[in-house]
């Protein structure tokens, strides 16, 4: 799932965990809000915006516990069985569920109807949900029955024939939900998933449950925001009053909510950030009491100052702040990944053409009035303008088509200048596509281990195509990565002399495609006119396309060359590629990025649900990034296969990896021996995730929005608390949140912490 | 008559009825020439404001003409959702395909209205505003199956089958004269007639006495300023108005909050205290928009103090402060006065930068609002109001003028 940057690393580091020994029993916990949501209607939407919302008023089948684990919510008991072929996964509520009115009263006893009716409503094309296809990824029949249901409003009755024809006609006893009786839900499955694939699946909205009475009644006005009425509620909260889209929501306690006894606060507040507030306002609302917790920001001098610093002379740190209610938070890793990822069919249009006129001026490659003034020679030189640019482009494209081209610029890319300010440069790199706490083995070792691990143990086996290359060059074996350093927060990846030979590699097996070196690399990245992070790029380039002396590198970079070590990193594969970064306007940026514009993209991907291949899928020939690359638009219009090897070698792993699952989920196996299969597959998919990126350069992974760890915050919110899954609507459910009068002290928030550690030893020797 | 034409067909009705309305308008014109000649000599201010009226109305349509086809000109895929689009494989697909690909794509597009000809979305749009009786729906269903509760085949309200998947009418109103419609990106839903009358209050409650005030003070510093011409006060005065008048509205409100924020004042409105920033928002909006009436009323009096009559009163020996209450004030209290309708309907549509930085849930944003959000159909209704909003004010500081100026006349009786 692609996620919004700039929003999120604006909620995330608004947001924060928690609190202290005073308990106010009574409490208001008031976050804050960047958009308002759009919809309550959580059939059709499924951003994050709207989450917020109805991530409160309603509740999922399961949600996610403060330990990380997926636990039953309006489940009472589930199943999950592979008969063969045939996955059923059975859900049975707990009794005496009841839908609410905005108003607090009974409407309906909540029933295993309900998730019927829901399912009828997400599989009608008609309804535009947004979030259909995580149902069809699941559910059998349901991709087949949205399908045919598009053909139910063609008028035309030579197409609907045809489009009956095609894709059948629809038949929603084929979807595979079934009401059993009142309380149990039964569930076909497309395949064998894993429990928590499917636990965490059924955290999200779309796998909420609707009142089809209820439904009949409001119509398409279902779900009205600034309409409470318009919606009935599962949840803890109700929608207080009606809300003012410049304001914010307020919430009330749900009366009837079957988990009460763990509501603390009396009330919710979602505010909204006024337009135009500066850096400081966050920390003055909650100065003033206005909000539950705040993290200060380098753009807020006198904030970072007070809490942080301590001013030029403080001597404090984001480890170690000034402010004894600054805490460094040791929170949940941030579950969406930045990767970098190749356009190998660059096509740019008219369209965006005035957005490239208007690109924000500032690296050594480019003239005054932003335009590119010359790039670097590569035999090109006799063409000019628009037809030197394509032909650029066109170089570009053979060039990346190559797989050891692609490890070269993942090699020797500076990832620290990419990743945002300086003191966040090395927290933020991420190396492993997937994030630590995703899923464990049945050993209780994180999946991220075992990609690392493949890693160091395979490092001869990735550098095997360059030994050759190496030993002429006189070029020094590069050592593998150590234990734990491809974890987040390590510039892991960094090896330009290694990447130098996969260049020389990549010459020798181009030289049929008349490939001109260097390889001119366009990367489009957003940024504003005066932004401090033009700098970065600009070192970026001197790094990749060198400099004449140390005097032009910046004593700030963090690639600046030690002591006699001359140039150091800057200009080795110089020879190979020309990087040119691209600075756009935010609003420019978008449309660049979202047509392919450059010819390096940088994309975001979250989990739809707690399982590797909810990251890996992206990797197949029809994946997401498949498309990103411009896989099948550059098949089409050049009549033939791109990147073959990779796709097919990405999709022969994955298969490998479902068969795995499909024996592993037999009813017929131990216990132990299901164990033993499920471990298999998560090695499987650890070792196609480390290919894709080391063997095949599919994908180079650049940094997470935010690495929790290291940031302060300063909160009111007791910590520990809430879910901390990264997937489903549990990250926004405030159901579990304390608030107290008096922000936490960092002794208190260490308290919480210590107690908590104990409780999930506990959990994990139960 | 109106159901006479409903009867017949609902845009034909309607296109008659405007056709009947316009032929009635320049057949009585002809015919009773005379008359109107005489109904002008004797109510000029009324025949001026009806001609203004007719003259309003077809701007208006012009404008929205205008508006319409700018907001369309905009690309309409942004519209579709780029994670459903790719999820069904839709890049590049023709919205008139049959499959999953077409039906997503033209579900989009009905919802915001833009699946029609574009000639029939102006038609339908200016249909809906057009103060003719009309039927509109106003509820649809998702039919989730084939039958209806009671197990027989589902239909609409005009018994048509309903399949399974469609989205149909269920209520409608009859006899409605203008449908604003619901919002399609802003606040999903929400009734657009319901956001004006939720959020003009919000922008009143600020912006009537913050008016009021400016007009009060406002004309006696400008009075002061013009009756003391050229001495410390009007200096001092004309020193404060334009140093306003040079310092960007966004900035002077800047300066305004950390002036507040310095002094621990709250300003920015809160759900729990909504009374509480009342002040600070009136004073700033006050010091905004004093100066600008100071000046308008100082110009007005310096103007007048150099007529023929006020010198021929000096002439004949009257103080000054009799000359300037005496004759210049009532000379020039017709055109500071016939302002008020205007400031009052103004402080119902609000101010966008007053309303962003004090976060007032007001009508000004909305505008802004709906614009980033591109909910086409609330940009339209709102340039709707707006314009009206103006016609209206402009006609009532003439009619308020002529109340308290006794030059001019409603029946043209002298």
């Amino acid at each position: 799932m692609k996620t919004n940057k700039i929003s999120s690393i604006l909620l995330v580091s608004l947001l924060s965990v928690a609190c202290g020994p005073t308990i106010v029993a009574e409490g208001t916990y008031i976050d804050v809000i960047s958009y308002f949501p759009a919809t309550a209607n959580y059939l059709q939407s499924g951003t994050g915006d709207d989450s917020r919302l109805f991530a409160n008023t309603q509740e999922t089948l399961f949600e996610g516990d403060r330990f990380g684990k997926y636990v039953p919510a309006l489940a009472e008991t589930f199943s999950l069985v592979t008969k063969g072929s045939d996955t059923t996964f059975t859900v049975t509520l707990k009794p005496n569920l009841v839908w609410v009115t905005s108003t607090g009263e009974e409407y309906a006893k909540i029933v295993a109807q309900d998730w019927v009716t829901a399912a009828q409503y997400v599989l009608a094309p008609n309804n535009i949900s947004e979030t259909y296809w995580l149902y069809g990824d699941f559910v059998k029949g349901a991709y087949e029955y949205y399908d045919a249901m598009s053909c139910v409003s063609e008028t035309d009755p030579a197409k609907k024939a045809a489009c009956i024809e095609e894709f059948g006609t629809a038949d929603f006893s084929k979807v595979g939900i079934k009401a059993l009786d009142e309380r149990t839900i039964e569930w076909k499955l497309n395949q064998a998933f894993t429990e928590d694939s499917v636990l965490s699946a059924m955290s999200y909205s779309v796998f909420l449950p609707v009142n089809k009475q209820f439904l009949d009644e409001v119509g398409t006005n279902f779900g009205t925001v600034t309409r409470p009425e318009t919606s009935l509620y599962s949840g803890a909260f109700l929608i207080d009053g009606i809300p003012e889209e410049n304001v914010g929501v307020r919430f009330k306690r749900n009366p009837r909510f079957w988990n009460n006894q763990n509501v603390v606060i009396e009330k919710l507040q979602l505010t909204m950030i006024p337009n135009g507030a500066v850096s400081s306002w966050v920390r003055e609302e909650f100065e003033r009491g206005a909000l539950s917790s705040f993290s200060p920001s380098p753009n807020d001098a006198q904030g970072y100052e007070t809490y942080v610093t301590g001013g030029p002379n403080g001597g404090g740190t984001v480890q170690n702040p000034v402010h004894p209610n600054a805490i460094p938070v040791d929170g949940l890793h941030n579950v969406s990944s930045g990767v970098m990822l190749f356009n190998v069919d660059r096509v740019d249009s008219p369209q965006w053409e005035s957005l490239r006129n208007r690109r924000v001026t500032n690296a050594i490659t480019r003239s005054g009035n932003g335009l590119i003034e010359a790039y670097a020679p590569n035999g090109l030189e006799a063409l000019s303008g628009a037809e030197r640019e394509r032909a650029e482009q066109v170089n570009a494209q053979d060039a990346m088509r190559n797989k050891y081209f692609r490890l070269g610029v993942m090699l020797s890319y500076p990832r620290q200048l990419q990743t945002g300010y300086p003191a966040a440069w090395e927290q933020l790199i991420r190396n492993i596509y997937t994030y630590e706490g995703l899923v464990s083995t049945s050993k209780n070792v994180d999946y991220i281990d075992l990609v690392e691990t493949y890693i160091i143990e395979h490092w001869d086996e990735f550098l095997a195509p360059v030994e050759d290359i190496l030993t002429e060059e006189g070029i020094a074996r590069p050592v593998a990565p150590a234990k734990g350093e491809l974890h987040d927060g390590h510039d892991a990846l960094y090896y330009p002399e290694l990447a130098r030979a996969f260049f020389i590699k990549a010459e020798e097996e181009l030289v049929a495609k008349d490939v001109v070196w260097p390889v001119n690399l366009e990367l489009a990245f957003p940024t504003a006119q005066d932004s401090p992070g033009l700098a970065y790029y600009e070192e970026m380039e001197k790094i990749i396309n060198g400099v004449d002396n140390a005097n032009q590198i910046s004593p700030e970079s963090p690639y600046s060359p030690k002591e006699g070590e001359g140039l150091g990193s800057y200009g080795i594969v110089k020879d190979f590629v020309h990087l040119i970064t691209v600075g756009y306007l935010s609003t420019d940026y978008l449309q660049i990025s979202n047509n392919r514009g450059s010819d390096i993209g940088v994309m975001y991907w979250g989990p739809d649900y707690a399982d590797p291949t909810s990251f890996l899928n992206t990797f197949k020939r029809d994946g997401a990034w498949g498309a990103y690359m411009g896989i099948e638009t550059a098949d089409v219009r050049a009549g033939e296969t791109y990147l073959d090897d990779t796709f097919d070698a990405s999709d022969a792993l994955l298969a490998e990896a479902d068969v795995i699952l499909t024996q592993a989920s037999q009813e017929n196996l131990s216990e132990d021996e299901r164990a033993e299969l499920f471990d298999l597959r998560l090695e499987k998919l650890a070792e196609t995730e480390a290919k894709m990126m080391l063997q095949e350069g599919l994908i180079f992974n650049l940094d997470t929005y935010n690495l929790v760890g290291e940031v302060v915050t300063v909160t009111k919110v007791i910590p520990y608390r809430m879910a901390r899954t990264g997937v489903g609507l549990s990250e926004y459910d405030r159901t579990y949140v304390k608030v107290q009068e008096e922000p936490l002290t960092r002794e208190e928030y260490q308290q919480y912490r210590t107690q908590w550690l104990a409780d999930l030893e506990a959990q994990a020797n139960k | 008559m109106a159901s006479l034409f409903l009867a017949i067909n609902e845009d034909v009705g309607t296109v008659i009825f405007i056709v009947a309305l316009l032929l009635i308008g320049i057949t009585c014109r002809l015919i009773f020439r005379k008359q109107f000649m005489q109904f002008k000599k004797n109510h000029p201010l009324l025949y001026y404001s009806l001609k203004r009226v007719v003259a309003a109305i077809f701007t208006l349509f012009i404008i929205l003409t205008i508006v319409f086809f700018l907001l369309r000109a905009l690309p309409k895929e942004e519209l579709l959702n780029s994670g459903t689009m790719q999820h069904l494989s839709c890049e590049g697909t023709d919205p008139n395909q049959s499959g999953p690909c077409g039906v997503y794509i033209r579900s989009v597009y009905h919802r915001y209205g833009l699946d029609q000809p574009i000639f029939v979305q102006l038609w339908t749009y200016f249909k809906s505003i057009i103060p003719f009786p009309k039927t509109i729906c106003t509820m649809y269903n998702t039919a989730l199956s084939d039958l209806d509760s009671f197990g027989g085949p589902l239909t609409d309200i005009y018994g048509n089958s309903i399949k399974a998947g469609e989205i149909y009418c269920t209520k409608v109103a009859n006899g409605v004269l203008i449908d604003l419609g619901q919002t399609q990106r802003y606040s999903i839903n929400s009734s657009i007639w319901g956001l004006i009358i939720r959020k003009a209050p919000s922008s009143f409650r600020y912006g009537f006495p913050a008016a009021m005030i400016s007009i009060v003070v406002g004309i006696i510093f400008g009075l002061i300023m013009a009756r003391f011409k050229g001495k410390a006060v009007d200096t001092a005065g004309l020193l404060y108005i334009n140093i306003l008048a040079a310092i960007p509205q966004i900035v002077f409100l800047y300066v305004m909050t950390m002036i507040f924020k310095t002094l621990r004042i709250d300003y920015v409105y809160s759900i729990d205290n909504p009374w509480l920033t009342l002040g600070p928002t009136i004073v700033t909006m006050l010091i905004l928009s004093i100066g600008g009436e100071a000046d308008y009323t100082r110009r007005l009096a310096v103007d007048e103090m150099n007529a023929d009559y006020v010198k021929f009163a000096r002439s004949k020996g009257l103080s000054e402060t009799r000359i300037f209450f005496t004759h210049i004030l009532r000379n020039i209290a017709y055109m500071l006065f016939r302002s008020i309708p205007a400031v009052i309907i103004g402080a119902l549509l609000g101010s966008f930068f007053i309303e962003s930085v004090f976060r007032i849930d007001g009508i000004g944003r909305l505008l802004i609002d709906a614009i980033t959000y591109r909910d086409n159909l609330l940009v339209q209704n709102l340039t709707l109001v707006f314009a009206l909003m103006s016609v209206v004010s402009s006609l009532l500081s003439d009619i308020f003028g002529a109340l308290i100026d006794p030059r001019v006349s409603l029946t043209g009786n002298k």
